[in-house]
This record gives C-alpha cells, sequence and structure tokens, in this order.
C-alpha cells in the first residue's frame, strides 16, 4: 500500500528504526550492569553467611552470573 | 422468544420513524453515527495505549481515594466506562485488585462519563463541530491504515472523535428543524410527575440506544436548540445514568460472579444516587445555580448548567454512597458465592477478551492456579501435604516422617480440577490471541507451554504413585529409603519454586531456579549410581530394580516440568528468561 510507503520514508527520515536498536542496546547494558551488580552482592553474601551450604548455593548463583554475562558479550 | 418480536417490533418502529419523518430520520442517525465514533474511540485507546492504562490502574487502586480517583481520570481521558469495567472486572478476576477498590474505580468513573457532557456543552453545540468532524476522519482512516499500533490507535481516536462530532452535528440540525414542524417543549410536564416521566424516558432511551453518553449527547441537543425544558432535562440526566446500569446488569448475565458483583455495586449505587437527585432536584438546581454564578457561567447558559448538574449529582452519590462501600462488600460477597464440584477458570472472563493486556494478565493468573492444582495433586500423590513440607528447614525429616497414605484418585483429580480448567485456558487463549499483537501472542505461546509442562508433570506422578504405594509401605528398606529420596527431591523443587514466587529480581529467580535443575540433574546421576550399587549388592530384587529406574527417570521429569513452567510463569523479563534456558 502506497501509504504504508510514505509512513516508512518518514520513519526513515526520523530514524525512529534506529531507536529501536539504541533501546535494545541500552536493555543490553543495563542487564550487564544488574548481572556485575548482583555477582558483587552475592560475594558480599558469602562473607556474611555463616552456613556452608548458603555459601555454596552463592556460589553456584556466581558462576551462573559470570556464564549470563559471557553470553551477552 | 418474546425477545425476538420485541427486537422485531423495534426494528420496525426504526424503519416508519425513518421513512415518516425527516427530522427524526437526521435525529437517529446522530445518534449512530455518536455510538460508531465511540467503538472507534475505544479501539483507538486501546490500541493506542498499549496497556498504560491497565499498568496504571494496577497500581492506583490500593485505597478506595485512589481508586475513586483513578476512575475518575482513566474515564476522563478514555471517554469510555465500558472500557474501564472490562479492565476492572478482569483485575478483579484475577484478583489484581480488591473488590472494594473496584467498586471505587466504577465510583469514579460515574464522575469521570459526566465530562462527556462538559465536551458537548462547551463544544459540541455551541461550535461549528461538522467542520472539524470530516478533516478528523479523513486523518483517522488514513492513520488507521497503518500495522503500527501507536498510528493505528491514534487513527481510530481521530476517526472515532470525528464521527462523535458529526453525530452531534447531525443530531442538532434534526432538532433545529424539528422545532419548525413540532415543539416538543410545549409537551413539557411541571411539578413532581414531569420530573418521574422525564426520568423514565431518559432511563428507556438510554436501555435502547446502550450508551448513557449517547443520550446525554441527545439531552444537550435538543436542550440547546430548546426542544426540552431545563427541568425536564435535568430529570433526563437522572433517567440516563439509570438506565445505563440496566445495560451492565443485563451485559453480567453470562459473566462470572466478578462481574456480576461489579454490576450490583453499580446498580446500587446509581439507583441511591438517583433517588438523592429526584428527591432534591429542585434543591440541586438551585446549588447548581449558585455554583454557576461563582465558576462564571451564565445563568441562562442551561447547557453548560446540565453538565454541572450532572456532575455535581455523580458527585454527591458517591460522597453519599462511599462510605458503605465495606458494607457494600460484604452484601455482594455473601450473594454471589462459587459452588461447583469442580473446579473451573478464576480468573478467565470473557469480556476481556478483547483487551490484550487484561486478557494476558488473566491467563497468566489462571496458569498459576492450574500450577497450584498441580502441586496439590502431585503432593498428594506423594502421601505429602503441603503445609507440612512447603517451608520447613528439615524436609528430610518431614518426608521420612509423612507416611500416612493419602488416598489419591490423581484421574478423578486430574477431571475434575485440571482438564476443565486447562481446556478452559486453551479455549480463551485461542479467543484472546485474535487481538493480539506478536508480542502478547508469543506471551500466549509460552503460557501454553507452561500448561502443557504442569499436565504432563502429573501424567508423571501418575506413574509414580502405583509404585510409591507398592514399595514404601513394603518390607524392603533399601527400596524405601530410595522412594523417600524421590519424594525428597520432588518436594524440595516445589519448596524451591514456592520460595521463589515471592522474589522481585527476575536475576535471584533464574539463578536460585537454574541452581535447583543443576542440583536435580546431579541427583539424577547419583540416583541411577546408587541403584546400580544395589542391583550390583543384591539388596533389591530385578522387579524392584526397574520400578525404581523407571520412577527415577519420572522424577526428573516432573521435577524439570515444574521447573520449567516457573521460569515461563516467575520470570518477566523475556531476555532474563533466554538466558536462563540458553544455558
Amino acid at each position: 500500500m502506497g501509504i504504508e510507503k510514505l509512513f516508512k520514508k518518514v520513519e526513515n527520515f526520523f530514524e525512529l528504526d534506529k531507536d529501536e536498536q539504541e533501546k535494545k542496546q541500552k536493555k543490553k547494558e543495563k542487564l550487564k550492569q544488574a548481572l556485575q551488580d548482583k555477582i558483587l552482592s552475592l560475594k558480599d553474601k558469602i562473607q556474611e553467611s555463616d552456613s556452608k551450604a548458603k555459601k555454596k548455593e552463592h556460589k553456584k548463583q556466581i558462576e551462573l552470573m559470570k556464564d549470563f554475562l559471557q553470553e551477552l558479550n | 422468544m418474546y425477545k425476538k418480536y420485541i427486537y422485531f417490533l423495534f426494528l420496525l418502529l426504526l424503519a416508519f420513524l425513518i421513512l415518516a419523518n425527516e427530522n427524526a430520520k437526521e435525529i437517529i442517525a446522530g445518534i449512530t453515527i455518536f455510538l460508531i465514533g465511540m467503538v472507534f474511540m475505544e479501539d483507538g485507546f486501546k490500541l493506542f495505549s498499549g496497556g498504560i492504562l491497565e499498568r496504571v490502574l494496577k497500581k492506583t487502586t490500593s485505597s478506595l481515594p485512589k481508586a475513586i480517583f483513578s476512575g475518575f481520570l482513566a474515564t476522563s481521558v478514555v471517554q469510555s466506562s465500558s472500557l474501564l469495567t472490562i479492565i476492572i472486572i478482569s483485575f478483579l478476576s484475577a484478583e489484581l485488585i480488591s473488590l472494594s477498590g473496584a467498586i471505587g474505580v466504577i465510583f469514579g468513573s460515574n464522575i469521570g462519563t459526566t465530562t462527556t457532557a462538559w465536551i458537548v456543552s462547551s463544544f459540541g453545540v455551541k461550535i461549528d463541530i461538522a467542520k472539524y468532524a470530516l478533516p478528523m476522519i479523513i486523518f483517522g482512516v488514513v492513520l488507521s491504515f497503518k500495522d503500527e499500533k501507536s498510528y493505528k490507535g491514534f487513527g481510530n481516536i481521530l476517526l472515532g472523535l470525528g464521527f462523535v462530532f458529526l453525530g452531534i452535528a447531525y443530531m442538532k440540525s434534526g432538532f433545529e428543524s424539528l422545532k419548525d414542524a413540532i415543539d416538543l417543549a410545549s409537551l413539557a410536564v411541571e411539578g413532581y410527575l414531569g420530573v418521574l416521566i422525564y426520568v423514565g424516558v431518559g432511563a428507556i432511551a438510554t436501555v435502547v440506544i446502550q450508551s448513557s453518553s449517547a443520550t446525554m449527547a441527545l439531552i444537550i441537543t435538543a436542550l440547546a436548540v430548546g426542544q426540552i425544558e431545563y427541568y425536564n432535562a435535568l430529570s433526563l440526566a437522572v433517567g440516563a445514568n439509570i438506565g445505563t446500569t440496566v445495560t451492565a446488569i443485563i451485559g453480567s448475565f453470562k459473566s462470572n460472579n466478578n462481574a456480576k458483583r461489579l454490576a450490583v455495586a453499580h446498580l446500587i449505587f446509581n439507583l441511591v444516587t438517583a433517588v438523592v437527585a429526584i428527591v432534591f432536584l429542585y434543591e440541586l438546581a438551585d446549588l447548581v445555580q449558585f455554583l454557576s454564578s461563582k465558576l462564571g457561567i451564565a445563568s441562562d447558559d442551561y447547557i453548560l448548567q446540565l453538565a454541572l448538574f450532572h456532575t455535581i449529582f455523580n458527585v454527591l452519590g458517591v460522597l453519599f454512597v462511599a462510605p458503605f462501600t465495606n458494607i457494600m462488600v460484604k452484601y455482594l460477597l455473601s450473594i454471589f458465592k462459587t459452588k461447583s464440584v469442580h473446579v473451573t477458570a478464576k480468573y478467565l472472563d470473557k469480556a476481556v477478551i478483547n483487551s490484550p493486556e487484561a486478557a494476558l494478565s488473566a491467563v497468566q493468573k489462571e496458569v498459576e492456579h492450574l500450577y497450584d492444582n498441580s502441586v496439590e495433586v502431585i503432593s498428594h500423590a506423594l502421601s505429602l501435604h503441603r503445609h507440612k513440607y512447603i517451608g520447613s528447614d528439615d524436609i528430610s525429616c518431614v518426608i521420612e516422617e509423612s507416611l500416612t497414605k493419602i488416598e489419591t484418585d490423581i484421574d478423578l483429580y486430574y477431571e475434575q480440577n485440571i482438564k476443565d480448567l486447562y481446556s478452559e485456558i486453551l479455549y480463551f487463549c485461542t479467543l484472546a490471541q485474535e487481538e493480539m499483537d506478536s508480542q502478547q501472542q508469543d506471551n500466549i505461546y509460552r503460557l501454553k507451554i507452561a500448561c502443557r509442562n504442569i499436565v504432563e508433570a502429573i501424567k508423571y506422578v501418575k506413574e509414580l504413585q502405583r509404585n510409591i504405594d507398592k514399595f514404601l509401605y513394603g518390607k524392603n528398606d533399601y527400596i524405601r529409603s530410595e522412594y523417600n529420596n524421590l519424594r525428597k527431591n520432588i518436594a524440595k523443587t516445589i519448596d524451591t519454586i514456592y520460595t521463589i514466587r515471592s522474589l522481585e529480581d527476575d536475576l535471584d529467580i533464574i539463578s536460585k531456579i537454574k541452581v535447583l535443575k543443576d542440583e536435580i540433574e546431579q541427583l539424577d546421576y547419583i540416583q541411577n549410581g546408587k541403584i546400580d550399587r544395589l542391583i550390583r549388592e543384591n539388596k533389591i530384587d530385578s522387579k524392584g530394580a526397574t520400578s525404581l529406574i523407571n520412577d527415577n527417570v519420572f522424577t526428573h521429569n516432573i521435577a524439570i516440568n515444574l521447573i520449567e513452567s516457573s521460569i515461563t510463569l516467575w520470570v518477566k523479563d523475556k531476555d532474563i528468561r533466554t538466558l536462563g534456558r540458553g544455558q
């Protein structure tokens, strides 16, 4: 439809697609930051915790977070 | 039967009016165009807002005053109390808001609808809005061809507004021409008899037109051209409020208890408000006149005074009824109780099928309901009570002590508590998907997969139950200990999932689930090694070993299916879900 093309042109002119990509990139960066923060907070929890089981669980969680980070990179 | 004849008679009467009188044709055309406009505006707002309305309402109904204000604000913006009612019913069904919160929104919504009268009074009849209507319709149509929801939604809003303006213009022109032929004002009845007659006429007109906003537009345009008296217009406005309740009551007959409760709350509110308005009609009119002078509304500007009256009597209604909300809630809960042997959907309501965000919330809650039912049957099949092991510090100890058999007919439980619910979810999803965009359809798809995971877990537990009953109470201590381990693995899975449900952070949820999943995989491996050793050491016979090997697989599958469904249900962020599954 002609009108669709016209709107597409308007979108390209205003670089609306770029906005979408930028949003995705920003979200990815935000997620990376959240993962790094989580690793730090888990490290703190390990130091504070007295339970061996809890320490083990937190260590596993840290490993997972690192894997997630690697996957995002 | 009678309904069919009444409808046929209505069509005949309509045809007669259209053919017999040119002015009546114009007025009726105006009403229909106005109604088309309202439908387009409602659809447009649904597309344009992209769920903003739902999100705002979810968060702003925690107290009655907040709920009333939210209802007022939302209806003033959307100009559709029916859209708001649909969303509120879905939230109520999904237990996202309380019944008193929902009633508060409905109270506020009643005040919000009075803004339509202000718009029509201020712009509709005072300026030539028809000349704005056509450009709006043209641009509205052009924009509505777009695929993107925001363009399409904005196009529909423009189109709707254009039709509303055009409808008002037709009504106004129809009444102006009619005045030359018949003077309806000469039929005005004085005193309380007139009040009651016109209240009845307003109510009937709203039931027939099915929109109080359209009736108000009709009253205002008729008043603007002097076809009705001011006091009769006030009575008609009160009647329109009663009429809209009848529409809601009829609409709720086929809905669930929540919709019925809200419809009755609406009826109580509108009847009380109407009685107060009728009894104190002349005093209210004096109050309107007093406030008009303070607000700068001319003493002969009856159109704006009508709009002010409409707002005042609805506000007074809220002030009068709101203090009794808690009593109303108790009464409504007592008159609509759920009685059913078969567990049916708690949150799915056909009224929300056309509202994608609300429908999605309803499906999410219903799948959680299905999950809870499945946890009940799985626990009982393993002779476990949920309240004993969930949240316990020592699950192993609870499992070893829970040896009293719980008689559970899984087939019967499946028939009564799972099958119908599962079918209802799938049917609802199929209907709701039609109105959804691709992202919402993806969400529905993952929720359907979660249902499948849950149902599969129940099927595996049926296999497991037979041998639990056989070996848990048998003489072989080794095999009994192994079956206790299997019960423990499932109980631990359910307990961990219960814990993560209350967590807010998706990363916390996914990491705990992944740790649990890794443990389940490891336990499967260890369990297999243990079974091999027991066979080698002749501690279990070949029959027992075969059963244990199979049941080990079933246990693993139950746990994995529950874990998969929990990722879908409780990890909100799509990217984090993908990360969790990608490992």
